[in-house]
Formats: C-alpha cells, structure tokens, sequence
C-alpha cells in the first residue's frame, strides 16, 4: 500500500483472545487508507468480529494497537465514535418500533436534522415502511435500516460487518451500489467484513484475508489478483495417471484428480522436470498447461491451506 | 443538553412497549380489586359516625400495595426497562454512539425513576377515584368529610409524607436489580431473584426476625401497618434503603462504564 496516504484505520501487532491461554488474533496490522472500500474477509470463526469490536472500543485492546483517523483523536472516544457508522453483526434495531423511531434515537444523539432522516430514508429505499413495525421487517429491510443509522450522520468512516449476509441476490446488487455511490459521492471510507470473496469482489478495492486470527493476505483487489495468477495450478493429463502420480509424487507437490493430475507452486523449471520425466518413462501426455482458479476458489485454498500450513 | 437528548431517546424505546402498561395495570391492581372488596363487603368497611375512614382506607390499601405487589413489580419493570437493549441486541449500538456511558446510565436510572413517580401518581389517583365512586355510591363512607390522611396507632403522617417513605423503602431494591437487569440478559433469573426476596422478606417479617431492617426486599414490607416515627421522618429501615441505594449505585455505575460491554 501507498504510505503516503493518510490510514483511517492502522492496528499494530493486534493480539487478542478471551483468555489466557488461546489467541483468537495474531499480530494483526492492518492499513486501511481514506477514501478505500476494504474488504475485511475470512472464514466464519476467523476472528474478523473481533477485530470489529476492537477497533469500535467494544472489546478492549491492548495499549496502542489501534488507531483510527491516523490517531488524531486519540483519548476522545465520543469525537471518534462522531466520524464513524458502524453495523456490527446482524443490525441492532428495536424491533417494537418503527423504522423512523429506529433513525430517531439515532439521530437525536448525533445530533442531526430531521430532514436527514427522510434523506437516508430515501436512500435506503424504506421511505414507504418508515412507520411500520421493525418487527415486520424482512431481513433485507432491516439490514438497510441498519445501513440506513450507520449512513445518518455522514460518517467519515463506515464498518460493516457483514453488511451482506442473509440477503437475496437483488439485496447484496442493491447494497453493493449504495455503498459504491456513498464512496464515490460522500468519499466515506468503507471497512467492510464478509465470509465470502464473490459477495464483494466487485465492491472493494483493498482486501484484507483473515484465517485463524493471522492476517494472511493485505493489498489492492490488483495484487491479489497477480497472487492469484502466480499460484495458478499446472495440470497434466496423460495416457496412464495412475503410474505417473507413482512416479512424480516423491519429487513433486502433485495430486491426481478426476484423470488429471495437478501440481501446485510450480516455476517452469520445475514444469520442465516433470514434462521430461515423464517423456523418459514411456508416459504419454495429452495435455500440459496452466488452470486458473476463480478468485473465489483461491480465497478458499488461502485459507484452507492455512490450516493446514 | 446531551443528557436530556439522551433522555428522550429512552422516552422513545418505551413507545409500544409493555413497561408503561405494566405502571397502569400495577397501579391501578390494588385499589381495583380493594374498590370491588368494598362493594361486596360494604358494611364490614363502613366507618364509625366522626372516625376519619381515610385511615383504615390507606392502611389496608397500601398493606396490599407493600406485601407482595411492589418488589415483584419493581423486579418486572426494572428487567423489562432494560431487557429493551437486550433483547433488541442493541448495547454495541449505543456504545458506539457519541454519548458517554455516563450519560447512559443516568438518562436510563432517570427514566426508572420517573416511572417509579409515575406509578404512585397513578396508585394515589386510583385509590382517590376509589374512595371517591365509594363516596358516591354510599355517603355514609365520608371520605369527602374528612381529610385523606393516613394514621395508625395514634400517630399521623401527611399522605403525601407516608407515600414518600413508600417510595424511600424501595430504593435499595430499585439499585439492586437495576445492576442485575443490565447484568443478566434473562429476564426471568430477575423475576426470579425478586421472587425469592419477598419470600424470605416475608418469612422475615411473620417470623419477626430483628435482622429484618438488613434485609432490602423487606424494605417495603416494613411498610405494611408501618407506624410513623412521631419524632423522626425516616425509620431505621429507610436510612438503611438510601444507604444500600447509593452503595450499590456507585458499585453499579463503576461496572457499567468501565467493564460493562453490552
């Protein structure tokens, strides 16, 4: 990442766990820069919640772990919590009221106009259920809500945890947008968490890949893309498999799947080898050549793989 | 300001909610079912010629009203007033707001209070409606002869004074279970734990144990045929209620803004 640009968002060696004994996060540092949408991404129970309530001051972090607007206001909590709307899990919504009395605690605290209810409102697109009953609320309409309270202030920086989770293909279409045209438009710097890469591939433009409390992968939507490319799988086919995984299996990182055989962190060296060793041992190969993974499917080997490294 | 802005928000999560409903239909409890006892037994209640019936009418009124009614009620209101944040999983949601902890708890401790008023405005007007359909129905009550006060073994108190030490005896068990509704999400270990002060506070009190002015939940119990002190406003047990009040309050107050996370 660019250091000249200002971090919204900076943690430094961030550990944490619930006793003493198990880490949930390890040595955590990330960098979010103003302006960004940050995908926050990482299997369920890798610890990206935590981290969420971390940063907001819900859990309590270790001295000095956490920054947020470049440290600007460290010390005054209610200045920091002034700049930021946050959704932390599924919204927290009094169900017994309507969406307007919902935005107007809200809106009472931070101190906003009322205009700027029916304004989010709008936004939201919840103008005509403003004086239902939350409890009758699809769980579309009220994650918008949700998005609707954390939006009200104009916050400078907006954390989603899992903004889109449980909705429909139309709600995470519609949420997408939004949250490009309050980034676009406002310039609010979005941190966002989810547990699966295709939900917001289109949406961000920083990714940060959490497993097992340990940041595993940090960068632009571009490097991991090129990571991605890098890793490719080289896969073989040839007239008898089964004697060719025999044969390369000692000496390679090989595995035989549906009739092919797959190797994994090649260079073309090594590439070389394997197509020569088979040539000398009689084995014919129909195909040779390079798989490109989904960046779906290379966030699940990221973090599967993980587990097991 | 900030503090009456907080204020109104928690006005507003009371809209729609069962707590004010819980300050009518607990206000209005005893001096209905007392209304309806004097209709059926009329001329068990009928005061002598020149005996002020104001008298037996709020001893008897408000012995109902102490003796089970009011802790079980206080536990009920107090952990559905805060079973609100619960329930609706919203603590994260106002910690993250820009209102200090501070401001929270006492715009919540305040809204408690008011309702606590609120219900004794209401139980006053109720058992004054009362006395009054009384009056209507059959004259010879005279309870528009005499002034409302209430007296017992021969010392008097103002109703007002009499209701404010109602009020006083109460605090301890508004404190305590004020901590203990933020504290546990299950409304009914509240209920529970209020269910079980009455009944030790009432063993307590038929057993007429001395240890009894110790003992919070009995507070209000000691309210029932409460005698006033002619030479002091406040009885031991009150002073012990405003002792245990405070004490737990700052207990309370330390735990919500620095440990308390939601």
């Amino acid at each position: 990442m660019d250091k000249t640009n200002e971090l919204i968002i900076e943690t430094q060696n961030l550990e944490f766990g619930f006793n003493k004994k198990e880490r949930v996060l390890k040595n955590i540092n990330l960098k979010v820069e103003k302006g960004c949408i940050y995908g926050f991404l990482g299997p369920n129970g890798a610890g990206k919640t935590t981290t969420i309530r971390l940063l907001l001051g819900l859990l309590d972090a270790p001295e000095n772990s956490v920054k947020l607007f470049d440290g600007k206001f460290t010390g005054n909590k209610l200045e920091v919590f002034s700049k930021v709307g946050s959704l932390i899990e599924q919204p927290s919504l009094y169900e017994h009221l309507s969406g307007y009395d919902n935005l107007e605690i809200t809106r009472s605290i931070r101190k906003v106009s009322r205009k700027k209810v029916s304004d989010v409102l709008e936004l939201v697109k919840l103008s005509n259920a403003a004086k239902k009953y939350v409890g009758t609320y699809s769980l579309g309409m009220k994650q918008r809500l949700g998005l609707a309270i954390a939006l009200i202030a104009d916050p400078e920086l907006l954390i989603l945890d899992e903004p889109v989770n449980g909705l429909d293909p139309n709600g995470i279409v519609e949420i997408r947008e939004l949250l490009k045209h309050i980034n676009k438009e406002l310039g609010t710097t979005i941190f966002l968490s989810s547990h699966l890469l295709s939900e917001i591939e289109k949406l961000v433009t920083h990714i940060g890949i959490l497993n097992m409390g340990e940041l595993v992968f940090q960068g632009t939507i571009t490097d991991l893309q090129n990571l991605q490319s890098i890793q490719s799988e080289y896969c073989i086919e040839t007239n008898n498999n089964k004697a060719a995984y025999e044969l390369l299996r000692r000496r390679f990182i090989v595995t035989l799947q549906d009739d092919t055989l797959i190797f994994g962190n090649t260079s073309n060296q090594i590439n070389a080898q394997i197509i020569r060793e088979l040539v000398i041992n009689n084995i014919e190969i129909y195909s040779a050549a390079f798989k490109t993974k989904e960046l779906e499917q290379f966030f699940l080997k990221m973090t599967a793989n993980y587990v097991v490294n | 300001m900030e503090f009456i802005i907080s204020f109104r928000t928690e006005l507003i999560k009371i809209k729609n909610s069962f707590t004010l409903w819980l300050i009518v239909i607990g206000s209005a409890f005893i001096p209905v079912f007392f209304l309806l006892h004097h209709f059926y037994e009329w001329e068990r209640y009928l005061p002598k010629p020149d005996e002020n019936p104001w008298f037996e009418y709020f001893r008897k009124g408000f012995n109902g009203v102490h003796f089970i009614l009011l802790p079980m009620l206080l536990a009920l209101l107090i952990g559905l007033l805060l079973n609100i944040e619960h329930k609706s999983n919203t603590w994260k949601h106002i910690f993250v707001l820009p209102v200090s902890k501070t401001k929270i708890y006492f715009s919540k401790y305040l809204l408690l209070i008011s309702l606590i008023i609120l219900f004794y405005c209401l139980l006053l007007l109720f058992f004054f409606l009362g006395a009054l359909i009384l009056s209507l129905w059959k004259t010879e009550f005279n309870f528009l002869l005499f002034k409302p006060i209430y007296l017992y073994h021969s010392v008097q108190s103002g109703i007002v004074g009499f209701v404010v030490k109602s009020f006083i005896s109460i605090l301890g068990i508004t404190a305590i279970h004020f901590w203990l509704s933020y504290r546990l999400k299950n409304l009914f270990i509240n209920i529970g734990i209020g269910l079980a002060g009455v009944v030790l506070s009432i063993t307590l009190y038929l057993g007429k144990s001395h240890s009894i002015i110790y003992f919070p939940y009995a507070f209000p119990v000691m309210m029932c045929n409460f005698v006033p002190d002619s030479q002091h406003f406040l009885s031991d047990f009150h002073i012990n209620s405003i002792i245990c009040f405070v004490a737990v309050s700052i207990l309370s107050y330390i735990d919500f803004t620095k440990k308390f996370k939601g």
